[in-house]
């Protein structure tokens, strides 16, 4: 790691991005007190995450995609009884707490099955409860997602929603799954070799690559090659396509220009439909990833 | 008080984990009989050959030193302990050791507790039906009295944390050693040999006896054992208990010592 430094809020949740390799476990493993910095300094609610290892494990909430919180052999319900009495849950607490965890995440049916015989998508769910179970005041997620099918992502970014949102928990995304971070996360951290490349909003991060978005027009017959025409007369280098009806425009530029290219469009045809698309937030990170943030 | 609860329900965990573990106690059971069968014959065998060995020990002593040690020695290694020790030992190549950071739950606590509920089934489920058979059938006698029994229990229990304690740094040094399996291989190697476990200690070479009672491997299953057939007797037993909570104290200070000093050595790679 090099000079890594942000900050994350109460409630916030937070996009931890890189290629494979850029930092981002171990960044959340030295947040979680397991790997010991060779130098500089974290703070979790003020305490240092490593010398005060066990005072930090009490706020801390921890989902690694490919460890465990339960016990393989037994139903994940003895896993919770055993964390109640590892964080020192009072039983009213704690039940109070699985029943609001149970009715996010459905774990009725899961709870008191084996561990071996749960599905992916289960065994994630009940994991997250796991995790959860505390209320802990920051969680770090690493790839909650993976392996997922679309039902069992959407049900998993759903509950990291409403959680965060009910108790003001602060969350730490690291994930691959760029759907995740457009769903859950106005921030995103960018880390790439180690190093922190961008620290900022998602949107403030699409807007930098406004010149990427595109316009897609449905017209009615007839106005599609003048309105062509007009276009490539403004705008020389954009590439326009016709298809039909179907208007294709892109390589505009600027967000003032897109605006500009709409209103043109709408003063040229006769429109049914207008629409200006982002550009694929793969493309957008891996910019970032392959050419930083200017 | 609270760390006692944490430790309770982390033992009563390993107590669900371990009998959650039939087929492997069925077949801890049936090797520990199937052992402790050959070795009594082996070593009934040996004894009438050897004048040393018929003068160390009476047949019925030592056809009970060598199924006792047995019983002893696998209470704590059945299917069920293996698994957890091997778990310990491989959690820093696996990366598992990250679940047992993020908890708030002190590390030689969390191992201790695991043994512990582990040692708990295995003693019942495995070490007792053993001694009952062997009980039932004459091979093995009783202890001379009813304290002499008090004190077997408790040289068996302090054996416990002595093992226990040995296990710890062993899974300790895995943070800088990562070849597991090699560490594993000179545990078993030099454990077997030296705890008693195999042959007594006083049928070694003198010089290997008198090594093997520098290190704490003869707390483990000599001591229970020779308390048991009436060797250690009176004084020289509750010697051998101080020993052997000597050397439990010392790996518990050791394990504790190395543990801190070796964790900011801890890697896990991988998400």
């Amino acid at each position: 790691m090099d000079d890594v430094s942000f900050d994350v809020a109460e409630g916030e949740i937070v996009g931890l991005l890189g290629p494979n390799g850029a930092g981002k476990s171990t960044t959340v493993k030295i947040l979680a007190g397991v790997l010991y910095p060779t130098s500089g300094d974290a703070r979790i609610l003020g305490l240092d995450p490593f010398k005060r290892r066990i005072d930090n494990a009490r706020n801390i909430g921890v989902l690694f995609g490919q460890r465990s919180h339960l016990l393989w052999d037994l139903p994940p319900i003895d896993a919770y009884a055993l964390l109640r009495k590892v964080y020192g849950l009072s039983q009213a607490d704690y039940e109070a707490r699985l029943r609001e965890l149970s009715d996010l995440l459905g774990l009725d049916e899961l709870m008191r099955q084996s561990v071996r015989t749960l599905s992916l998508g289960q065994r994630m769910r009940c994991e997250l409860a796991a995790a959860f179970l505390h209320r802990p005041r920051v969680v770090y997620l690493d790839e909650p997602t993976i392996g997922l099918d679309i039902e069992g992502k959407h049900a998993i970014r759903e509950f990291i929603r409403s959680i965060s949102q009910e108790h003001q928990t602060a969350i730490i995304l690291t994930t691959h799954d760029l759907s995740d971070i457009q769903e859950l996360c106005e921030r995103v951290v960018v880390l790439n070799e180690g190093a922190l490349i961008y620290d900022g909003s998602l949107e403030h991060l699409l807007n930098r690559h406004a010149s990427s978005r595109s316009i897609q027009a449905e017209l009615a017959d007839g106005s599609a090659n003048a309105t062509r025409a007009r276009l490539a007369e403004r705008w020389p280098s954009a590439a326009i396509a016709v298809e039909g009806t179907r208007l294709r425009v892109s390589g505009i530029g600027a967000a003032e220009d897109i605006v500009s290219a709409v209103s043109l469009i709408m003063e040229t045809a006769r429109l049914r439909s207008i629409t200006v698309l982002d550009p694929p937030i793969e493309d957008v990170i891996l910019s970032v990833y392959q050419h930083g943030v200017e | 008080m609270r760390r006692l609860a944490t430790l309770t329900a982390v033992a009563w965990s390993y107590v669900k984990v371990s009998l959650a573990l039939r087929f492997g106690f069925f077949m801890s059971l049936g090797i520990t009989l199937l052992n402790t069968w050959i070795l009594v014959n082996l070593w009934g065998a040996i004894r009438q050959n050897s004048d040393a060995t018929q003068a160390a020990f009476t047949a019925g002593e030592l056809a009970t030193y060598i199924a006792v040690a047995q019983v002893v020695s696998l209470a704590r290694m059945s299917h069920a302990n293996r698994q957890l020790f091997y778990k310990a030992m491989g959690s820093v190549d696996s990366g598992e050791i990250a679940m047992d950071l993020v908890r708030p739950i002190d590390n030689q606590v969390l191992r201790y507790a695991q043994w512990l509920g582990v040692f708990a089934v295995d003693t019942l489920m495995v070490a007792l039906p053993t001694w009952l058979v062997f009980r039932l059938t004459g091979v093995i006698g009783d202890p001379h009295s009813g304290v002499q029994a008090l004190l077997f229990v408790l040289s068996v229990a302090l054996g416990w944390l002595v093992a226990a304690g040995f296990h710890y740094l062993m899974a300790a040094l895995t943070i800088v050693v990562t070849q597991s399996p090699g560490i594993n291989m000179f545990r078993v190697a030099v454990q077997e040999l030296l705890s008693g476990g195999l042959v007594p200690l006083t049928l070694l070479p003198a010089w290997l006896g008198a090594l093997a009672l520098v290190f704490p491997f003869h707390a483990m299953v000599s001591s229970p054992t020779l308390i048991y057939i009436g060797r250690l007797e009176g004084l020289d037993a509750l010697a051998a208990l101080g020993v052997q909570a000597a050397w439990g104290v010392g790996l518990i200070v050791a394990g504790r010592i190395l543990w801190l000093r070796l964790v900011r050595r801890v890697l896990v790679q991988g998400g």
